[in-house]
């Protein structure tokens, strides 16, 4: 039987201020080719000078994904020429790669699987280039903008473990805060190799890579289809071809680029202008204890709290969500707190395309809505009334309940009214008692009519009851 | 020591994208052949030491800040450049699809 | 024509400080002597120096360099002021920042008078590479001047300027000023930034000073040497590198390696050796012949780790951000027709050598090898200079020869540094000074190899040695 092998390399920019080699910004989305300095540009005489603040994120990615750690590094130049690459070689790290022998976790049908991590190197992104008519048009703004390079193991079987793999990779890397890791805009890009094998065979078959796919989703629909094209080929009597392609995303196939030649020549050489990197224990402790929660972390905690698995996805996958979550979340009712910023609050962000930091929404607000919601002091119906207040206006939750008429009534007032209910209504206290509930419901009405619909049904019911039973 | 032919040479003519005349491959075939038995001398020595020396400076752990210095106006930044097209620097096209 | 720039840096400043003479004075004469010399020693003469000189008429005469010409290899970079290396590639060229030396002789008000010629990027030891033509030798205009800064040695040779920049990767600061018979220091390693320094071979190029003398050497190393954080190789400087000139010599213990005096070593040249060791010993120094491993190996290992760095550090000239270009409608074309029309045929020969010694399996039996037995010349350096001070030798094999001796021989440009490159591969500080003529009046240089940082123990040795000699340098005097 034929089974696919799978690898993943993943490119992720990392956010610094400033490039890995020279003090150009670190924004390649700002207008076309302002950040860039001399080094970027590849001038005659320059010189790289690195940053550590990008082995200290390239450090700390590799902890997150339990690498060895390098300890003595050098880089290397990657020779070859393209018009993207301004000096005609890239500085990267092929002999001292920073993390090597790590892995991610993920959780397929069959349970917990690791995936293996073969090393992970810094790098330089290349420019951005348009193809455009006759020409190539190029943005220096990307050049030198530092990346991470993460290999897994050949261990991937199929589309969704790819999936899994990727999803686990963004998360953790979102969390350490070393990238912004977005697909559609390219500060995380995924090549897949792709080759089958006879299960017993100990050789891995002709391995084709799928080069830019612009998502995860995709990442998956890419490989399986081209687990199946390459089934049919071989099944066939057919010979796999050492190649690249692409993935179209009209026709959800991959399409062939160009056949690789025999090997690549790229002239590796040791970069004698960076001196060596040595991470002694104090700079690798310190990174260590600047790892923050990461999601699996979360997600256990989120569970013993009882929050649904859907709103525990949801808050993890919106970071700006989470991190307003867990700092408040220990003080309050955090599944009501869950339920509100996975439900309303989300889909006001979603429908209105922004952030929560855009919003009116403040901390105090919040926690006293939860507060409110928690003591039944107010309905959930209320509260749905309030939320789109406090996400666009400066108002407090009080001023808010006044200005809507809401009144947040305290059991006392609404005990007064109960009893008042009863004594005007005898007889519909007697058809209760009588066994009909239908009498119960009219009372209740009579409350809510009174209280224009202010009382939180649940404490209603329970005191009509309640006093009811005492007469 | 691999053979030095006429289709290594082109080979690294190509790696180094260098244009070599067909009248030229001979003469590069014979300089590069003199050349590299002079470098084949160093087969011969035999030495201990498995340490590589990438640079003399026995710097180690130099860095610059992570901040943002000045950066390059666009006109100087397509001062030099043969072609440019609005603010891009512009080349031959790179892709065909 | 006045003789301004024949007097001692510190007459000139004297001069300067009286007011008796104006730096605009010292810039007409530079110009005058080029224009009258025409030993091709320039490829550009900087417009705007007498417009520089006047503006510094009213500033204070504040250091020793103050107003003072100087010449810059052309494969430093100059904002305002094209830098060639001497190559058709970058024949219009205006770099958009200074070099690092560049700012730090600008912050002394040194006037820059011009670019030298040189070796097209640096590749040669002749001077003809250049693809602007032949620098002549002042003392015979039928001799090479050496190479590569070969215009900065021949225009510090026949007082067109006072100071000048070189560099030297492998012999192209010593060499020069060997054959013209001045004075020129290859730095230690990180010593001087080489940011702005159009890159040969990054681990060995460094940018070095050379003069008429001994002291004046020190004066502009002092101006250019420290840390500069774009350079992560720099290294920061302290000491004065005047301070040791004067000083006495005895007791001092010298090492001549064995490698330095043998037989392909002109007779002549060795002799002249020989006289200064021997003047050595009488002033109280102690003098020992020694061995040190490996230096036989010195030019293969540049072979592959100077031409395989130059074959990378080359790779950034495809036309596109700057250079030359021959725009064609596929890529491959533009580049290869770019580059093969760009560079001429020593660059390119040495960017063939360089890629084919790190292509495929070539890395590991080549490269990596070589960096194997550099670590082990490094080691073996380091073990002569616990037990000498200095070490000395010839600077060359021999004297500045006549043009077109080596164009059909692709080794003998290496063979002309058999006696720099050793220095080069340690990343080792040596002066090469000149202590004598050969019969045909045609200097000869000595070489002084200082431990790591150790250039203010070269200039005391170097200048004592002057002293002792006293030559008359000048061309065109009676010696």
């Amino acid at each position: 039987m034929l089974v696919p092998t799978i690898g993943i390399e993943v490119h992720v920019e990392l956010k610094s201020n400033s490039k890995v080699f020279s003090r150009g910004k670190n924004d390649f989305n700002d207008d076309i080719n302002t950040n860039v300095d001399e080094i970027d540009l590849a001038y005659p005489g320059t010189l790289p000078a690195l940053n550590k603040d990008v082995i200290t994120m390239a450090m700390k990615a590799c902890i997150a994904f339990h690498c060895d750690i390098t300890r003595h590094m050098h880089f290397d130049r990657k020779n070859y020429f393209y018009p993207d690459l301004p000096k005609g070689f890239q500085i990267t790290q092929q002999d001292t790669p920073i993390g090597r022998n790590g892995y991610v976790e993920i959780k397929t049908d069959e349970g917990i699987k690791k995936i293996g991590i073969e090393r992970i190197h810094i790098e330089e992104d290349t420019c951005k280039s348009i193809h455009s008519g006759k020409q190539t048009l190029l943005n220096y703004n990307r050049a030198g903008v530092p990346l991470i390079e993460i290999v897994s193991k050949p261990v991937i079987k199929d589309g969704k473990e790819a999936m899994l793999y990727l999803e686990s990779l963004r998360e953790n890397l979102l969390y350490l805060g070393v990238s912004d890791v977005k697909m559609e805009e390219g500060s995380m890009r995924c090549d897949a190799n792709v080759s089958l094998k006879e299960e017993d065979s100990p050789v891995l078959g002709t391995k084709v890579e799928i080069k830019n796919i612009g998502s995860i989703s995709k990442v998956a629909i890419s490989i399986n289809y081209e687990i199946e094209r390459q089934k049919k080929i071989l099944e066939s009597g057919g010979k796999m071809k050492e190649e690249t392609r692409r993935f179209d995303d009209k026709t959800e196939t991959t399409i062939l680029m160009r056949v690789k030649e025999t090997g690549n020549d790229y002239r590796y050489q040791p970069e004698p202008n960076i001196p060596f990197v040595d991470i002694d224990d104090k700079w690798y402790n310190d990174t260590v204890e600047s790892i923050p929660t990461l999601p699996a972390a979360m997600r256990d905690e989120y569970e013993q709290l009882g929050i649904s698995s859907n709103n525990i996805n949801t808050l993890i996958a919106y970071k700006e969500l989470n991190d307003f979550y867990r700092e408040i979340y220990k003080d309050i009712d955090s599944v009501i707190l869950a339920n509100l910023l996975t439900g309303d609050i989300l889909s006001h962000l979603n429908k209105n395309n922004i952030e929560l930091k855009d919003t009116c929404l403040t901390k105090e607000n919040i926690l006293k809505l939860v507060t409110l919601l928690s003591k039944k002091e107010i309905t959930s119906k209320q509260g749905k009334e309030i939320l789109p207040y406090l996400l666009t206006t400066n108002n407090s939750v009080d001023k808010i309940i006044d200005d809507l008429g809401i009144k947040g009534l305290d059991n006392s007032e609404l005990e007064t009214i109960v009893k008042n209910v009863i004594n005007a209504n005898n007889q519909s206290v007697v058809d209760y008692k009588a066994g009909k509930e239908k009498a119960l419901k009219f009372l209740i009405g009579q409350v809510m009519k009174e209280t224009k619909g202010q009382a939180n049904p649940e404490t209603l019911n329970k005191m009509l009851i309640d006093l009811i039973n005492k007469m | 020591m691999e053979n030095l032919d006429r289709e290594k040479v082109l080979h690294v003519a190509s790696l180094a994208k260098l244009r070599i005349e067909e009248d030229e491959v001979e003469k590069y075939v014979k300089e590069l052949k003199d050349l590299m038995d002079e470098v084949n001398r160093i087969q011969e020595v035999e030495i201990e030491d498995e340490e590589i020396l990438i640079s003399p400076s026995e710097n180690r752990n130099v860095y610059k800040d992570d901040t943002v210095g000045s950066m390059l106006t666009r006109e100087e930044i397509l001062k030099n450049a043969n072609k440019k097209y609005g603010s891009y620097i512009a080349v031959t096209r790179a892709l065909n699809d | 024509m006045t003789n301004y720039l024949d007097l001692e840096l510190t007459e000139i400043n004297k001069l300067l400080k009286a007011k008796k003479i104006k730096p605009i004075d010292l810039v007409e004469e530079a110009f005058a002597r080029i224009k009258k010399d025409e030993l091709n020693d320039f490829i550009t003469l900087n417009e705007k120096a007498r417009e520089e000189a006047k503006a510094l008429e009213n500033l204070e005469v504040d250091n020793l360099l103050f107003g003072i010409p100087i010449a810059i290899k052309d494969n430093i970079v100059t904002k305002g002021l094209r830098t060639t290396c001497a190559s058709k590639m970058l024949e219009n060229f205006d770099s958009v920042y200074d070099a690092t030396v560049i700012e730090k002789i600008k912050a002394k008000h040194m006037i820059i008078i011009g670019k030298t010629n040189m070796d097209e990027f640096a590749m040669g030891s002749t001077g003809e590479t250049s693809y602007f033509g032949n620098t002549l030798n002042p003392r015979d205009k039928s001799r090479v001047p050496g190479g590569s800064s070969s215009g900065s040695a021949a225009s510090v040779a026949s007082h067109e300027v006072v100071l000048a920049l070189g560099s030297d990767t492998g012999g192209s600061v010593r060499q020069p000023s060997g054959f013209c018979g001045i004075v020129g220091l290859k730095p230690t390693y990180g010593c001087v930034s080489r940011y702005g320094l159009v890159a040969f071979a990054s681990s060995l190029d460094q940018i070095g000073p050379m003069s008429k003398n001994v002291y004046e050497n020190a004066v502009l190393l002092n101006a250019i040497a420290g840390l500069d954080e774009k350079d992560l190789t720099s290294v920061k400087q302290e000491k004065d590198f005047t301070s040791l000139i004067g000083k006495d010599i005895k007791g001092l213990k010298i090492g001549v390696p064995n490698y330095y005096m043998s037989d392909v070593i002109d007779i002549e040249v060795r002799n002249k050796i020989k006289e200064v060791l021997e003047l050595l010993k009488k002033k109280g120094c102690e003098v020992d012949y020694i061995d040190i491993p490996n230096l036989e190996y010195a030019i293969p290992l540049y072979q592959v780790i100077a031409l395989g760095e130059a074959s990378t550090n080359l790779a950034r000239f495809d036309g596109v951000k700057y250079g030359f270009l021959s725009d064609q409608e596929k890529l491959e074309d533009m580049y290869t027709y770019t580059r093969s029309i760009g560079f001429g045929a020593e660059v390119k020969r040495r960017i063939m050598v360089g890629s084919y010694v790190l292509s495929g399996e070539n890395a590991k039996t080549y490269y990596y090898k070589a960096l194997r037995l550099r670590h082990n010349i490094v080691e073996n350096f380091k073990k002569a200079f616990k037990k000498y001070d200095l070490l000395l030798g010839p600077t060359n094999t021999n004297v500045a020869y006549p043009f077109n001796r080596h164009l059909d021989n692709v080794l003998q440009s290496f063979y002309d540094d058999l006696l720099t490159i050793p220095v080069s591969m340690a990343g080792l500080p040596a002066l090469a000074l000149p202590v004598g003529f050969n019969k045909e009046n045609l200097p000869i240089g000595l070489q002084i190899i200082g431990n790591y940082f150790k250039e203010d123990e070269i200039y005391q040795l170097a200048s004592a040695i002057e002293s002792e000699l006293k030559l008359d340098l000048k061309i065109g005097s009676d010696k």
